[in-house]
């Protein structure tokens, strides 16, 4: 809704790729060498070194798929980034709901499923003098009109495989400009809204689950997300604190 | 007890007034003493300069001997006009994660011991949360000391590196 008071920032001023290495590094960049309007994206048809976590290679086809980074300027302390995970996994989730009409989710801490199939990578780099997060590079990719993917453990999806329709990239991004600006004027002005929103889309929450820890299967719920975004699971026993790396939830 | 628990232990107690926490399980003993009236250590230069000249590679055999300044010499005078006396400055950690000095694995390294760095300069990644945030410099000098190992876990406000402001 504020998104419909305040004039759209995110996406007015755009550079286009055909084809570029990485969005997130050229977006890095730009604020090396000017100072990018807010708001500004880094947009490519295909992304030839795109990376996951790690180095992960993701597999997309050319023209197919939202591949893109907006530079923003946060402002917040660094012990509060786990909030733009949150906000760009809800937008993401966002987006694709609206054209799946499916139970979209998020799935700790910031890659987005339908059940067990990945559908979008987000990663995101930000800049950081003293406390404060001063630049943000959110890189996001969502795949959108890919027909086929890949074997991997991940399951990849895209929205045109569950709709079975064909969508003009353009609206998607304008769909996708529209939740993140919603959800970054949440992270400035009420944090702990976005925070439980977050949870309330969040894959495995409050279901049993099996995850896996150091090499051994466990069995318990996800029951919060605390304020550094670790994962805090409830065993029989005892209630723990995760981070990522520390734990995985197994999936089918 | 783990060695994760171990380290919750440590974390919790000094972040708390306990001075001494004693705890016996089994065969395993755990004493634990806080010094919580020292100030903040201030490093000298002088000892520093004599244990890590700054043309060297390897910092590694400066650890011991930039400790020892920091312990004896807590009280060490701020004379900012006074070159012999200046103070090394502090490069923390804004959050817990894991330190990375390159942007990749086969990147090279942001910085080594005697670089020049300017105030904004990138000095390390942390990641955490699928989150990669590059550490900017606040100040500008040389970098006399790395206090960590690439890719191990930081905490919040632990040292990452020592700057010489005068050098």
């Amino acid at each position: 809704m504020y998104s419909r008071l305040v004039k759209q920032f995110i996406g007015t001023k755009v550079y286009h790729f055909e084809e570029i290495d990485s969005t997130n590094d050229y977006a890095a960049y730009l604020l090396s060498k000017t100072t990018p309007t807010e708001g500004t994206v880094v947009n490519t048809s295909y992304q030839s070194a795109g990376k996951g976590q790690f180095g992960r290679k993701w597999h997309v086809q050319r023209d197919k798929n939202i591949t893109l980074s907006v530079i923003l300027y946060p402002q917040i302390v660094a012990i509060d980034q786990f909030l733009l995970n949150i906000m760009a996994s809800l937008a993401v989730r966002d987006t694709i709901a609206q054209y799946t009409r499916l139970p979209i989710e998020v799935k700790w801490p910031n890659d987005v499923y339908y059940q067990n199939h990945k559908l979008s990578g987000i990663l995101i780099k930000n800049f950081i003098a003293g406390q404060n997060i001063g630049q943000t590079i959110m890189g996001i990719g969502i795949n959108t009109n890919q027909e086929s993917f890949p074997e991997l453990p991940t399951h990849p999806s895209s929205i045109r495989q569950l709709s079975g329709q064909y969508y003009d990239l353009t609206v998607v991004k304008k769909t996708l400009y529209t939740q993140l600006e919603l959800y970054y004027h949440m992270l400035r002005h009420e944090p702990d809204r976005l925070r439980s929103m977050y949870k309330d889309h969040l894959l495995g929450m409050n279901t049993h689950r099996q995850f896996l820890i150091d090499d051994h299967v466990y069995s318990g719920s996800i029951v919060d997300i605390d304020l550094y975004g670790q994962l805090v699971v409830q065993f029989s026993d005892e209630k723990k604190h995760f981070s990522m790396g520390e734990i995985k939830m197994i999936m089918d | 007890m783990t060695f994760k628990e171990i380290k919750e232990l440590v974390t919790l107690l000094s972040e708390s007034d306990i001075k001494e926490f004693n705890m016996v399980q089994g065969d395993l003993k755990i004493k634990i003493r806080t010094d919580k009236d020292v100030a903040a250590p201030v490093y000298s230069q002088a000892p520093v300069v004599q244990a890590a000249p700054m043309a060297a590679p390897a910092p590694v055999a400066a650890a011991a001997p930039v400790a020892t300044a920091a312990a004896v010499t807590p009280d060490l005078p701020q004379t900012a006009d006074d070159a012999a006396n200046a103070n090394l400055v502090e490069v923390k950690s804004p959050m817990v994660g894991t330190f990375y000095r390159s942007p990749a694995p086969e990147k090279p390294v942001y910085v080594n011991v005697g670089d020049t760095i300017k105030e904004g300069d990138v000095v390390c990644i942390i990641e955490a949360m699928k989150l990669f945030n590059e550490i900017e410099s606040e100040v500008s000098g040389k970098i006399v000391k790395v206090m960590v190992d690439d890719a191990s876990p930081v905490e919040y406000d632990q040292v990452l590196f020592l700057v010489d402001p005068n050098a």
